[in-house]
């Protein structure tokens, strides 16, 4: 322990000032040659940060997540990573009989050799982002930044002035690509640093992908990912968006992802967190055009000390769109779940039809769970409903299966698997979705005692 | 809110000649009794706080208190986390204390009243005589209102039940005010509660003591010295063990104010196995089409269920005010405690809502529930916030919230913005709501029945409130009803 705790504020300007200093340290990797038509955006995103600095809980979107752990460490920008180890890490992540497109990126940096990257048809393009910008993509240097813009959180910010590589997907109009598009980010080291994992999307008019995004690592060290995703979804596009946390207990997981939609565009997204001691997710999508329909969904599973927090954001800009999430979370020991969904309905947005619901389940005593499931509403003619549970078991449903013959033990077992699985349905990659079903029953199943 | 009209010099000039006129008839009237001693000069300090205390003729202890709570109300900023915009508010060019009106300067008879303001009365269908002490008409001291508060007051001394005002009960009843006030709400609870408790003109003081249960529902319209009793308004009842009391706040028929800031502090008591029913109606100025001149409401009311199975049930309907910023709470810190909000809330022309209910469950099996109907019309804007905290200790604890909202045109806005907040496996708690819009084929229907469009939408919206009016004090309802029907014309079409 040291002498003098600092106060909160004090501790904040410290955790600022230290990123300050670290970007500074490894100014000329931030600025070197593939950088160079970025450096403006640079420069801006290290005002903005340098000006907002860290979020406090006095701020209503940082009320309920406490930072405090994330402000005492120091964090370094990784150097060399060890390919061996990352090898034997990567096994532990990959998913079996998934045939997949893999782009893996080891501290921040994408790791070629670890990587998969059969041909593509139709022009569809998938890589690091540090050599597109490297080669001078107008498209890219359009929609970088831009669904994500340095103002949307400090951590945002963070991100856009530090990252030295990304995925880059661009599926050209009208292409269908079957495979699943797996991006993993792993975080290997044995001491504490800072990665700011980017990815940035392009689906054009029409065409079709799967995105998965998973964060991994399973080092005792206090990583720190910071990540920013944009998916643009074009006209008609239709992309199945997942998201998997499965970093080490002690990391710190911060990502912002958003997708803004097109006219008759479809966007489904599952954010599934298990691991971390503390994960803040902005999930967010704009519909910007007619006939479009959003699906953002999520599955906490937490236990011990860990605190997740989850804020949706579904922009309804214009009319006839429809949109729904439905976030879960299970709880056990001491963990926290925040979960903040808004929906905004402009004024033009009429015939929105937009469900938001919030389910929590309780384990422990000692677990709890914090629910704000917000409506802002300017139009009149929509249908916009929301609805929160915080909870155990509904007792009659146990009741019922112990009628049946099944053991208390068991019921629970089966109802909690049931509950928690209902997110894990929506999964549309079958090796993902099988092993997370194999990992969720393994979790909640309590076998009966033998008679 | 946000825009000054600017007037062209014609009519500036126009205006002026009025003001002139004006000022100089009223003067003519000799309207200049002791101004200097009745009214303050606009401004904040000690020595207001302290002038306001010794004319009250308050003991020390009060005095003490208030300057507590100003010392407080410096270190705060104004609050602005809440869904509504207004132009900032100039604290030190209110007055603080003003004496109440003299006869002089009010209405001679109900021919000098606005006639705007009659109209609303007779669709409201209020009596004669009610309609002259509404519009402030100065009347003989006996008129039916006093003799009936006459009348109550003998049967509640009976019971021993105190129903007084503010500063009467400070001078009269000083120990259990001095026990109970700031108790609920502290002096520094939040920046409109600090003011209020530095510099409040007057309100109510009810006890009820242990077994009683108020035969009458009370309400501020039968307490005879209840009028002008100013912009800070404050307000504390107490129920003892077992008793019960029910409450009624405000009345349906238009207020009109000089006063734009209103930062009323009201505090609830319960005991074991107490129960007070708060219900309030405010029909406050809400301003023009353009929203000028509207009263900007904003207080805090909160009630703490000490004792077991005590019960804390809060109904409003709030359909004045420019700006509404309220949040009526229950502490529902006895075992076996209930807490309820019902509330309608409405917004028409320009006016702001923001309000809901805190239910913070801290004993063990306690429940609430929370019925919340907002209703945006015109230009409005309706928030509904509500917070729901089942503490650890909080076993078995229940709560069910439904904010329904309805919107009534495309130019206005309804938000809900719940908190939920749970320590305990053994809780449940659920949130419902929707947003909805009158559809077409009630409209059709009901106008297919010889049924016109206006009519249908006051049915419509009553309906769609009916679950809140059922928990108003049975004349309330009515007037609420015929309320809403008022507020919301004009609205359709």
């Amino acid at each position: 322990m040291m002498s003098k705790v600092p106060t909160a504020d004090q501790a904040r300007v410290a955790a600022r000032d230290a990123h300050l200093a670290e970007i500074e340290r490894v100014a000329p990797r931030l600025a070197a040659e593939p950088f160079a038509r970025i450096a403006p955006l640079r420069a801006q995103a290290i005002a903005r940060f340098g000006e907002v600095g860290m979020p406090g809980p006095r701020e209503e979107a940082w009320r309920h997540v406490n930072l405090r752990p994330l402000f005492q460490s120091t964090f370094a920008v990784p150097e060399e990573w060890d390919e061996e180890a990352a090898r034997q890490a990567l096994a532990l992540f990959t998913f079996a009989g998934l045939d997949a497109t893999r782009l893996v990126f080891v501290n921040g940096r994408f790791a070629e050799t670890l990587s998969t990257l059969p041909p593509l048809p139709g022009g569809a393009w998938v890589g690091s982002l540090r050599d597109a910008l490297a080669n001078g993509s107008d498209e890219v240097l359009a929609h970088l930044a831009h669904h994500a813009p340095i103002e949307d959180t400090p951590f945002t910010a963070l991100n856009t002035a530090m990252f030295e590589d990304g995925a880059l997907i661009v599926i050209p109009r009208g292409v269908v690509i079957e495979q699943p598009i797996h991006v993993l980010h792993l975080t290997v080291g044995p001491d504490p640093m800072i990665t700011s994992p980017r990815t940035l999307a392009l689906i054009g008019e029409g065409a079709q992908a799967t995105l998965i995004e998973s964060f991994a690592g399973h080092d005792t060290a206090t990583h720190f990912t910071n990540a920013v995703s944009e998916i643009q979804v074009g006209p008609g596009a239709h992309v199945h968006h997942l998201k998997l946390q499965r970093e080490g207990e002690d990391a710190f997981h911060v990502a912002n992802t958003r997708a803004h939609l097109e006219r008759d565009a479809h966007f489904a997204s599952v954010n599934v967190t298990l691991g971390s001691q503390l994960t803040r997710n902005d999930m967010g999508a704009r519909i910007d055009g007619e006939g479009a329909h959003c699906a953002l969904d999520g599955l906490n599973m937490v236990s011990g000390a860990q605190w997740v927090d989850n804020h949706t954001l579904l922009d309804h800009a214009v009319p006839h769109c429809t949109s729904h999430q439905l976030y879960k979370s299970v709880l056990d020991d001491r963990a926290t779940t925040v979960f903040n969904g808004r929906i905004i309905v402009r004024q033009d947005a009429q015939r929105t039809d937009a469900i938001q619901s919030n389910h929590s389940l309780l384990l422990s005593d000692t677990a709890t769970a914090h629910t704000q499931p917000n409506l802002e509403i300017f139009a009149d003619d929509v249908k916009c409903t929301h609805g929160a549970t915080v909870g155990n078991l509904e007792e009659h449903k146990v009741y019922y299966l112990r009628t049946r013959g099944i053991g208390e033990a068991e019921a629970r077992g089966l109802l909690t698997f049931a509950f928690a699985n209902e997110i894990i349905e929506r999964i549309n990659v079958e090796p993902v979705r099988e092993q997370l079903e194999a990992h969720l029953f393994a979790r909640f199943h309590r076998p009966p005692e033998s008679a | 809110m946000t825009e000054k009209t600017k007037q062209p010099a014609e009519a500036m000039s126009e205006s002026d000649a009025i003001i002139e006129e004006f000022a100089s008839k009223e003067y003519r009237h000799g309207w200049t009794t002791d101004i200097e001693t009745e009214t303050l000069p606009p401004g904040l300090s000690e020595e207001v706080v302290r002038w306001i205390s010794a004319k009250k003729g308050e003991p020390e202890w009060m005095t003490e208190w208030r300057l507590s709570a100003y010392r407080q109300w410096l270190k705060m900023d104004e609050p602005h986390w809440a869904n509504v915009e207004f132009p900032p508010v100039d604290y030190q060019a209110i007055s603080y204390y003003s004496a109440p009106k003299g006869d002089k300067d009010r209405p001679k008879s109900l021919e000098e009243v606005d006639p705007k303001l009659l109209e609303t009365y007779e669709k409201l269908g209020i009596p004669l005589r009610e309609r002259e002490v509404l519009a402030g008409v100065a009347v003989d001291a006996v008129f039916d209102s006093v003799s009936v508060a006459t009348t109550f007051k003998g049967k509640l001394d009976e019971l021993g039940i105190i129903f007084c005002s503010m500063s009467e009960a400070i001078r009269e009843h000083g120990d259990l005010v001095r026990k109970y006030l700031g108790s609920v709400v502290p002096v520094g609870d939040n920046f409109f509660s600090a003011l209020n408790s530095a510099v409040f003109s007057d309100g109510s003081f009810v006890y009820i003591p242990p077994g009683v249960r108020c035969p009458m529902e009370l309400s501020t319209y039968f307490r005879i010295n209840a009028q002008n009793t100013g912009q800070f308004e404050r307000t504390l009842i107490v129920a003892d063990e077992g008793a019960e009391v029910s409450y009624l706040e405000g009345c349906t028929a238009p207020m009109r104010d000089e006063n734009q800031l209103h930062a009323a502090v009201v505090e609830l008591v319960v005991l074991d196995d107490a129960k007070i029913k708060y219900s309030t109606v405010q029909n406050w100025y809400p301003g023009d089409e353009e929203g000028r001149g509207g009263i900007f409401n904003f207080v805090t009311k909160r009630g703490a269920c000490r004792g077991k199975r005590s019960k804390i049930s809060w109904t409003q309907v709030e359909t004045g005010s420019a700006i509404t910023w309220k949040y009526p709470s229950c502490l529902l810190i006895g075992d076996d405690s209930v807490g309820e909000f019902y509330s309608v809330a409405l917004t028409n022309l320009r006016q702001q809502a923001d309000t809901g209910t805190k239910m913070v469950h801290i004993g063990k099996r306690t429940r609430s529930t929370i019925v919340s109907k907002g209703i945006s019309a015109g230009r409005g804007q309706n928030s509904y916030r509500g917070l729901v905290k089942v503490a650890r200790s909080a076993e078995n604890a229940r709560n069910y919230s439904v904010c329904d909202s309805m919107l009534i045109g495309d130019r206005c806005g309804a938000h809900t913005f719940p908190y939920i907040e749970v320590g305990n496996t053994s809780s449940q708690v659920e949130h419902e709501a929707t947003t909805s819009k009158i559809g077409e084929d009630q409209i059709f229907y009901c106008k297919q029945r010889g049924i016109s469009e206006e009519d249908a939408v006051s049915m419509i919206v009553n309906g769609f409130c009916r679950e809140v009016f059922r928990e108003l004090p049975m004349e309330f309802a009515v007037e609420a009803q015929k309320l809403l029907s008022v507020s919301l014309e004009g609205s359709v079409g």
